[in-house]
């Protein structure tokens, strides 16, 4: 057990844990950040997708050693209050079915308009290809990142 | 913007859940029993009236309404609402939802499968809206001394035709709940309908776009501690020994635990890990080290599972529809055979099965996203010999159920470690759990024959099935007997003169349970490309041919019409297929047409998926576009990338590594139309998934010749 100091959604937070803990079971259990899940626990599905510094990765194969100094970001520090444009965008396509996926999906998503603000359709579907969605809400994944990036590009949001 | 509260639970209304006491009235397929006082539910202020136990309104005219049903993605806690909002003359905008509990005397009928949520719900939701209205407009007549006739009413305001007086339902609520229930009540034709047939976005849309919607997982009790499992590989292997000790004194282990607990009529042994947080679990697992004693069960390998499928073809097995006489056809005739496989598959939920129990001494207390709470509160009851009532159930949303959280068994491991441990235990599988240990959708074998007289025309068709009847399951099942909708989705409209569907049970240890679609899942398959098969060998158009079989059948004609004129059948694009299959189950019907083309790497490209569905009256058409969406995606996931197949007795597939699903980058475009009509309100979740693989094998066929009998297949080997 080691006191570890994160910065998660711009807080520190301080947690007693054993340092090979997944970032995941960390966020959500020792925190207390229910938006992030739990999918497969081997990086395939991509349901606990948070960033780090920016990047878009697994936390569920992550050890919670690796991500102090620095900086991550779950689903709850994109807006509480879906004021985000691409939240705003999955509630206007109307994407969730189950939503368990959806943080996941979304934290990808965001991640991608952040680097590269006007993808293509391949573009998206290539850096959305890691998050799988039982429920089968891909189309509409796909139209409302793009539906975001252009109102972001728009300044309409 | 945040389209409603929530009042699910969180931490903090666990502390002072005390289920939903009181009493209620209500109309026919709900509660009979009256009493003067509904008390509001867990979570809900004591501010509100209750007209019924699924509407309340407060002083403040704050409508609640309570979905009995759970919510799986399916979009109930969007449509329950509007069935009754279409009565009730309320904007479902103004109003909150809020999930019940388990209560078959309250809610009646609240498991969610089978497609049956809204064709079971249709008429007694929209009466309990109207009862609650029509008491609500008798209040405010009484108060102006007017006739009820003088009152209309809309969202949520009733008005005094004569003086133009307005009271809103908070105004005269009490009022009303003092009212009997009205029994003559006439509900609204679809010409009315100012809610029903409406794309109204989501209710649970924004929760579940920023991390707030309450899945199983993310609920907590006060002293809730954490297990893993590590159940028998073979499902009915024996536990030798294990290295309890070692495992014991790891950090964070609270205990380890032999675990027996009851799977259909076959128990299961594990041992559990307790632990004061998950991934302490997990950790420790991995030094788990059980031997397993497998005396006397056999390790089947894949290819004897097949082996097993085919001898069994060759028996003979219980026949559910006959017409004609198949045992007399004209002498001399033809016949043609093909035989079609669908392997085991598994559900793969995105949430992996999960909950909470607490087990305290004659009661115990359920928190998790479950299909059928009601089934899941008995079956723990009757496990732990405790009264049905003592059992308190709290649902969550489900990520992900397609018939797997109907099933009852991680419940009982839940309940069976914290009667050990006498505290709250949260159970959660891993995804290998999840993926290797059922039950699976059945795998299913299909003969299909059918014969020709001597003029070249079919004068008889059989189908014969061979797989694992679920009804066999269970302790002291009547083997003799098959369960009546094995055959779901193979179509008996089709009008041959002679006709036999056949089914051999195969008794087979690994356990099984209902997947998307069920039985019509594998059904369709066989059924449809065996019809395109037969317009094949005539030379005939395959819509053409099935409107012949069809006859006289308006709306399978009209499905089929629907999908010829959207799919460009008779202008296909050059160097492009078109498959069509309509399959009929859950109570609605649709036709798909895929369009395929081939790469210059010779890989198959599906270029589009048309769709058309009758699925009579809807009520929010966006979510029926939403289910055949997931339907498409599901079902082509089966068709060309999942299966579940055995080495040893295990399942060879434990996580997404193996079993592989469909991708962003795989997921065709799908083009929709609904049927308009006044038919009654059919199935949606599934009805969907059955056409999609038949339609592809069948456009693979009209691309290229390749005729494909067995699932699933590779895209790039054709």
């Amino acid at each position: 057990m080691n006191q570890i100091k994160l910065n998660i959604n711009n807080e520190v937070v301080e947690v007693q844990v054993d340092p090979s803990t997944p970032l995941l079971w960390v966020i959500r259990d020792f925190v207390g950040l229910k938006g992030t899940k739990f999918g497969c626990g081997i990086a395939q599905c991509g349901a606990c997708t948070v960033h780090l510094d920016g990047q878009a990765v697994r936390s569920c194969v992550l050890p919670v050693a690796a991500v102090v100094n620095k900086k991550i970001t779950t689903i709850e520090g994109i807006s509480e209050n879906n004021a985000h444009p691409v939240q705003k965008a999955w509630v206007e396509h109307q994407v969730p079915q189950c939503g368990y996926c959806q943080s996941g999906q979304i934290m990808s998503a965001v991640a991608l308009l952040d680097k590269n603000p006007s993808p293509n359709s391949t573009e998206v579907v290539a850096a959305m290809q890691g998050n799988i969605c039982r429920c089968g809400t891909y189309n509409r994944i796909k139209k409302a990142i793009l539906s975001a990036s252009k109102d972001m590009s728009d300044g309409t949001n | 913007m945040e389209p409603i509260k929530y009042l699910g639970y969180n931490r903090r209304d666990f502390l002072k859940l005390t289920g939903m006491a009181g009493a209620v009235f209500g109309l026919a397929g709900f509660a009979t029993k009256k009493e003067n006082k509904i008390v509001p539910l867990s979570g809900m202020s004591d501010e509100n009236v209750g007209l019924n136990h699924l509407i309340f309104i407060d002083k403040d005219s704050q409508v609640t309404l309570v979905n009995h049903r759970p919510e799986m993605g399916q979009g109930v806690y969007q449509s329950m609402p509007m069935l009754i909002a279409e009565e009730l003359e309320i904007n479902l905008k103004d109003i909150q939802v809020i999930q019940s509990g388990a209560d078959r005397e309250k809610y009646g009928h609240q498991q969610v499968g089978g497609s049956s949520s809204v064709r079971k719900s249709w008429t007694p939701s929209r009466q309990l809206g109207a009862a609650a209205r029509m008491m609500l407009v008798q209040a405010a007549a009484e108060q102006w001394a007017v006739p009820v006739g003088q009152c209309s009413v809309q969202n949520g305001v009733i008005r005094n035709n004569s003086s133009g007086a307005e009271l809103k339902y908070g105004e005269v609520v009490e009022k009303a709940a003092t009212y009997k229930v009205p029994t003559d009540i006439k509900l609204k034709s679809k010409g009315d309908f100012k809610v029903l047939g409406k794309s109204l976005p989501r209710l649970d849309a924004g929760l579940k776009t920023n991390g707030k919607a309450v899945f199983s997982l993310d609920m907590e009790v006060e002293g809730m501690v954490y297990a893993t499992m590590l159940r028998s590989p073979t499902f009915v292997g024996k536990i030798e020994s294990f290295n309890k000790e070692e495992v014991a004194a790891l950090p964070g282990v609270l205990n380890v635990l032999k675990i027996e607990t009851p799977v259909f009529s076959f128990k299961r042994q594990a041992v559990a890990i307790v632990a004061e947080n998950y991934p302490a679990a997990l950790k420790a697992k991995k030094a788990l080290k059980v031997k397993w004693n497998n005396e006397g069960v056999k390790l089947w390998s894949e290819k004897e599972v097949i082996d097993k499928f085919q001898s069994s073809s060759e028996v003979s097995g219980v026949v559910l529809e006959s017409e004609g006489d198949m045992a007399n056809l004209e002498q001399g005739a033809s016949q043609m055979e093909a035989t079609y496989y669908c392997p085991y598959q598994a559900h793969a939920c995105m949430e992996p099965m999960n909950a909470i129990v607490q087990v305290d001494g004659d009661s115990c207390t359920f928190w998790g996203g479950v299909q059928s709470p009601n089934w899941i509160k008995s079956t723990l009851a009757n496990y732990l010999s405790i009264p049905e009532k003592n059992v308190e159930m709290n649902i969550s949303f489900l990520g992900g159920g397609f018939g797997r959280k109907a099933f009852t068994d991680f419940a009982l491991e839940a309940a069976s470690i914290s009667k050990e441990m006498k505290r709250p235990i949260k159970l959660i599988w891993t995804r290998e759990d999840d993926i290797s240990q059922g039950p699976f959708r059945p795998a299913a074998l299909y003969k299909m024959s059918a014969y020709f007289n001597k003029k070249n025309e079919v004068t008889g068709l059989k189908n014969k099935l061979i797989t694992q009847d679920m009804g066999h399951q269970w302790p002291g099942a009547n083997k003799e007997e098959v369960t009546q909708w094995i055959f779901e989705g193979a179509n008996k409209n089709y009008g041959f003169s002679n006709f036999e569907l056949e089914a051999v049970p195969m008794e087979f240890p690994i356990p099984v349970m209902w997947w998307r679609s069920v039985y019509a899942s594998t059904n369709g398959f066989a059924h449809e490309s065996f019809i395109d098969e037969l317009a094949s060998a005539l030379k005939k158009d395959p819509i053409a041919y099935r409107k012949t079989l069809l006859k006289n059948k308006k709306r399978e004609s009209a499905v089929l019409d629907q999908i010829k004129k959207m799919s460009g059948w008779n202008n296909k694009k050059q160097g492009t297929g078109l498959g069509v299959a309509m399959v009929e189950s859950f109570g609605s019907i649709c036709a798909q047409a895929v369009q395929v083309s081939k790469n210059n790497k010779g890989s198959i490209t599906i270029e589009k998926v048309y769709v058309a569905m009758d699925c009579g009256m809807t009520v929010n058409p966006d979510i029926i576009g939403q289910q055949v969406e997931g339907s498409i995606v599901m079902g082509l996931t089966a068709a060309i990338k999942s299966k579940i197949s055995f080495e040893q007795g295990m399942a060879v597939e434990k996580n997404f590594d193996k079993f592989k699903m469909l991708r962003i980058h795989e997921s065709p475009e799908v083009q929709l139309h609904i049927m308009d009509n006044e038919e009654a309100p059919g199935g949606v979740g599934e009805p969907a998934l059955p056409p999609i693989a038949p339609a592809l094998t069948n456009a693979i066929f009209d691309l290229t010749g390749k005729r494909i009998r067995t699932l699933p297949f590779d895209l790039n080997e054709i």
